[in-house]
């Protein structure tokens, strides 16, 4: 595998993806591994022969059965989040933007674990769909 | 004579309540509606006293002030969301539901507010009940039970439920259990009789072309949209599978809500692709597929109870709550390799297909505890039976009196 590898001087950097046209000039980079944002995107990459593709999920810290599960895990932190920085009186919406923050909660623990065991020198954004890339923006604000 | 007001039945919704009318009538009560976002037209209103939340006018609130209290940093993400203008014209639009609600209230006294959940607006107009001490229940819209997530509030206050799924869901999401009634819902009682009038004549049409060599028979998948990113993502991986396999046919059915013509225009170069028109009944389309195929439908509930396998495919990493069903119950994939097994072996491989079906032939009671075409009764006795009750106390009175029981205790 590491034969395959092209070298190249950088240290490393994590492509987070869901673009397939713009991972092909990063294909099988040693210090570059890209995380496809959508589940079929790393399939058909690995069928490309791409080697240097990971899985999202790989770094995701708490077993999560479905959406209940995920939504309990997430929503006193996120409950918290909101109350410290907004005085907002609408509870309503503040429920909204619990649910809308949801996902970025979901993000930024696994975000936090790739910089702990990969201690990568960035993160590159490669993403078309404009709902995604907002999650990931706001994830990666409180590392930059 | 009681009386009885429905709200925030809006869309597909309304479903849920509509045949409860008659059966509410025949037992003397008077109806009520108030109108939401995507009322019923009018036809479907005769009789019942309907109000609307137009007609009330308030004094534009500053929204600017509720903009100014988020902190910048926050604000830039929920703006990149929804526009400022947006924002303020819901928190103006609720402002006039609570106004609006609140005249209806003491205008009309209904002796109970039946409420879908569903929408931010119930999470007002429950506000306004709890305030004037009116008497109100939630009654849950098919499906929504199984999404409970999108909640906006959960309050001590009687729920009802289709089945004992929704009940347990209820319960992990905080409502008390002997606040929760399992009555069934109209609606899947449409579907079973549905079921009772299809079923058996699909088997034998289908048994008969198996008997005359399967192969020949061409294979239909219904593919539901959900009018989201991933329906795209989803029809190019059918598309491709539609290549690689003789024989197959694709009827796409969009979601109510989406452009039909931007279908038209993906499915122009695709010779095996038909569009299933969404103002046909889903179960119709359901019945003639030899496999449903979605992300995150609900209509998989629909497809379990008529006894057609379901492929459910999911196009990001992000946990859904509309996916609601046990692992065992449906097909999963999320990738192309995924697609065309599962495909392959409900349409081209008989044993699995017959062992599947034969296996999975009860599983909408997991999540359905009836089907025996009574649930607009049930529901019935249960509202007349709240509307009779006294207004419970609200939450925060309710507090109160746990607070001074122990206080009294310790005393």
């Amino acid at each position: 595998m590491r034969a395959a590898m092209r070298q190249t001087k950088t240290r490393k950097i994590v492509i987070l993806s869901d673009n397939p046209e713009s991972n092909l000039r990063f294909k099988n980079l040693e210090n570059v591994f890209i995380v496809p944002l959508k589940p079929y995107l790393l399939w058909e990459l690995r069928e490309a022969g791409f080697l240097n593709v990971r899985d999202l999920r790989e770094w995701q810290v708490d077993i999560i059965a479905d959406y209940d599960d995920y939504y309990l895990g997430h929503e006193a932190s996120i409950r918290a989040m909101v109350e410290e920085r907004s005085d907002l009186s609408w509870d309503h919406l503040k429920q909204g933007i619990l649910d809308l923050m949801m996902p970025v909660q979901y993000i930024k623990n696994i975000l936090k674990e790739i910089i702990e065991k990969e201690n990568p020198s960035g993160f590159e954004l490669r993403i078309l769909d404009p709902g995604t890339e907002l999650i990931f923006k706001e994830a990666l604000r409180d590392f930059a | 004579m009681r009386k009885i007001l429905f709200a925030s039945y809006n869309g597909a919704d309304f479903s849920t309540i509509e045949p409860l009318f008659k059966l509410l009538r025949a037992e003397g009560v008077v109806l009520m509606m108030l109108r939401g976002i995507h009322p019923p037209g009018q036809d479907r209103l005769k009789g019942i006293k309907s109000f609307d939340f137009e007609a009330v006018k308030c004094r534009p609130l500053n929204g600017e002030t509720v903009i100014d209290s988020l902190k910048s940093d926050f604000k830039q993400y929920l703006f990149s969301k929804f526009k400022r203008e947006l924002i303020l014209e819901y928190v103006n639009s609720w402002r006039r539901i609570e106004r609006r609600t609140e005249e209806i209230i003491l205008e009309g006294a209904p002796d109970l507010v039946v409420l879908s959940p569903g929408w931010v607006e119930s999470a007002f107009i429950s506000e306004v009940c709890q305030r004037l001490r009116a008497n109100y229940c939630y009654l849950l819209p098919s499906y929504y039970e199984f999404k409970t997530i999108e909640f906006y509030d959960i309050r001590q206050v009687p729920y009802l439920v289709a089945g004992e799924a929704g009940r347990e869901r209820l319960i992990k999401k905080g409502v008390f259990a002997e606040n929760i009634r399992v009555t069934g819902n109209p609606v899947f009682d449409d579907l079973f009789r549905f079921r009772e009038r299809n079923l058996s004549k699909r088997n034998s049409v289908f048994r008969q072309f198996n008997k005359s060599g399967s192969e020949g028979r061409e294979k239909r998948i219904l593919f539901t949209a959900q009018n989201i990113a991933g329906d795209e993502t989803l029809f190019q991986l059918l598309g491709r599978y539609l290549k690689a396999r003789k024989n197959v046919r694709l009827f796409v059915r969009p979601h109510p809500a989406s452009n039909p013509n931007l279908w038209k225009s993906r499915i122009r170069s695709c010779s095996s692709v038909e569009i299933a028109s969404s103002k046909r009944p889903l179960n119709q389309d359901i019945l003639k597929a030899d496999i449903l195929v979605t992300e995150s439908s609900a209509c998989i509930l629909n497809a379990f109870v008529l006894g057609i396998p379901a492929l459910s495919f999911k196009s990001d990493f992000f946990p859904k709550d509309a996916i609601f069903t046990k692992k065992e119950d449906v097909l999963t994939a999320e990738n192309y390799a995924e697609i065309q097994e599962a495909l392959d072996r409900v349409l081209f491989d008989e044993k699995f297909r017959e062992a599947w079906t034969s296996s999975h032939r009860d599983c909408y009671k997991r999540y359905l505890s009836f089907g025996d075409g009574s649930s607009a009764a049930r529901v019935t006795d249960v509202l007349i039976e709240l509307s009779k009750k006294k207004p419970a106390l609200t939450d925060l009175e309710r507090m109160g009196a746990v607070n001074n029981n122990r206080g009294g205790q310790d005393g």
